[in-house]
């Protein structure tokens, strides 16, 4: 009975309350609202203040080469800068990996492989954030696509699946993750109230997420012809794929032991 | 003894607070970042090869014509009996004896270099025919007189009568 006892406290200490669901979802929204403002305040303003800010007498090496590098970078945001578009592809490949990292994280913890390698409430953490993160990054992705003066992405572009004319079917599927990982997300802070059979369901899901994110990268992405973002991809693509059937043959392995130690119980406890 | 698990577990979950988070998502910033300066180098590695490319390959080496035949001048092995050509005989062309006196001077305004300035020498002239004398003209006839000059005429009476100037209108 104590035994059982301490597993209950031990469980609801390890998962958040929730109430620290929802602070942590006000925290993400805050987050997203003052990044939208940062960046829409940074195209604004930083023409202007570039123009009026004082010479900082830095030493002339470290001035020249960062001079050198934000130009490299597209800078500063003018109208027919190529920095969104060097953002929004750089924002997108971080936002997969996130994605990719919170997808092997979640499969590897219910296939058990983390356990006792990782302390739990790390592993509980990460799984919960990592995919707040990865939507922040996958918003950022699709936020700076707007300031690109070469396509001109509108906002229903953005935001309905397949309306863009720019590689229709595999922009599309872009933007259908970010729905999904929005769910996903949500799904967290709305457990209780979803039931845990839709809970689960839906949380299956971050496969298919993770899937269309891939697909996405691999047909509609500008760097997916390199070298290293192949192999970038073939890495994410093949670890989840590891992490999954390990999971369903641990799973099974697992059944099958519960069952031989239902049929003789008297072997198992000696 | 459950408590002090139960407190252990605590300590545990502490761990994941909201430094981790703010650590992880300041190297995803980082990570951003960089790859937005990597994608930018990139490009612009590949704009340069693109200007490359598009520079048209100047041929330093003419490129060796290829041999021709020239249709009716094929040879066929027989001997080619080619006509006589005359000498050519032609006089040598005069050329002027280089006067005594003469030589390599610096020219002015060159700054003492040496120029190819000859000086004039004496040019030994044949007798030339003497000319005839002038012929001499008839002495002019005086020029007439001048007629004589007309009076002035008389100045124009004053308006006001005084030495006031007129305001006028």
């Amino acid at each position: 009975m104590s035994v059982q006892s301490s597993r209950q406290t031990s469980t609801t200490s390890v998962l958040p309350s929730r109430r620290t669901y929802l602070i942590e979802l006000l925290y993400g929204i805050l987050g997203l609202m003052a990044g939208i403002a940062l960046i829409m305040a940074v195209q604004r303003l930083a023409p202007a203040l570039i123009a009026q800010a004082p010479a900082i007498p830095l030493p002339n090496l470290i001035q020249t080469t960062l001079s050198a590098e934000a130009r490299t970078m597209g800078l500063p945001l003018a109208g027919e800068s190529p920095a969104y578009w060097y953002a929004a592809r750089s924002g997108g490949v971080i936002a997969y990996l996130l994605l990719w990292m919170a997808t092997f994280w979640g499969v590897a913890m219910s296939g058990k492989m983390l356990k006792g390698l990782v302390p739990a409430a790390l592993v509980y953490g990460l799984h919960e954030f990592l995919p707040l993160l990865a939507l922040a990054f996958t918003a950022f992705h699709a936020l700076v696509l707007l300031g690109d003066a070469y396509i001109g992405f509108s906002v229903v572009d953005i935001l309905v699946p397949f309306a863009s004319s720019y590689n229709r079917i595999w922009t599309g599927l872009g933007v259908l993750t970010l729905y999904l990982s929005l769910a996903l997300v949500a799904s967290f802070y709305l457990r209780s109230r979803m039931g845990r059979k839709a809970w689960r369901t839906l949380h299956y899901a971050s496969f298919l997420a993770f899937a269309l994110a891939l697909l996405h990268g691999v047909m509609a992405g500008t760097d997916a012809s390199s070298p290293f973002m192949a192999w970038l991809y073939l890495f994410t693509g093949g670890t989840v794929l590891f992490a999954t059937f390990y999971r369903i043959f641990a799973v099974k392995s697992t059944r099958k032991t519960a069952a031989v130690a239902h049929r003789s119980p008297r072997k198992t406890v000696v | 003894m459950t408590k002090q698990h139960a407190q252990k577990r605590k300590k545990k979950n502490a761990k994941f607070n909201g430094g981790v988070k703010v650590a992880i998502a300041a190297v995803s910033t980082t990570a951003l970042i960089g790859g937005w300066n990597a994608i930018g180098h990139l490009e612009a590695a590949q704009g340069q090869g693109a200007v490359l490319d598009a520079t048209p390959a100047v041929a330093l080496i003419a490129p060796t014509p290829a041999p021709t035949s020239t249709p009716g001048l094929a040879f066929t092995g027989a001997t080619i009996t080619l006509p006589a050509i005359p000498t050519l005989e032609i006089e040598p062309i005069p050329t002027l004896a280089l006067a005594s006196g003469t030589g390599a001077v610096a020219s002015p305004g060159t700054g003492g270099v040496t120029g190819v300035v000859i000086a004039p020498a004496a040019v030994s002239a044949p007798a030339m025919p003497a000319l005839a004398p002038l012929p001499s003209l008839p002495a002019l006839a005086p020029l007439p007189d001048l007629p004589s000059m007309p009076a002035p005429p008389p100045p124009p009476p004053s308006r006001s009568g005084g030495g006031k100037k007129s305001s006028g209108s």
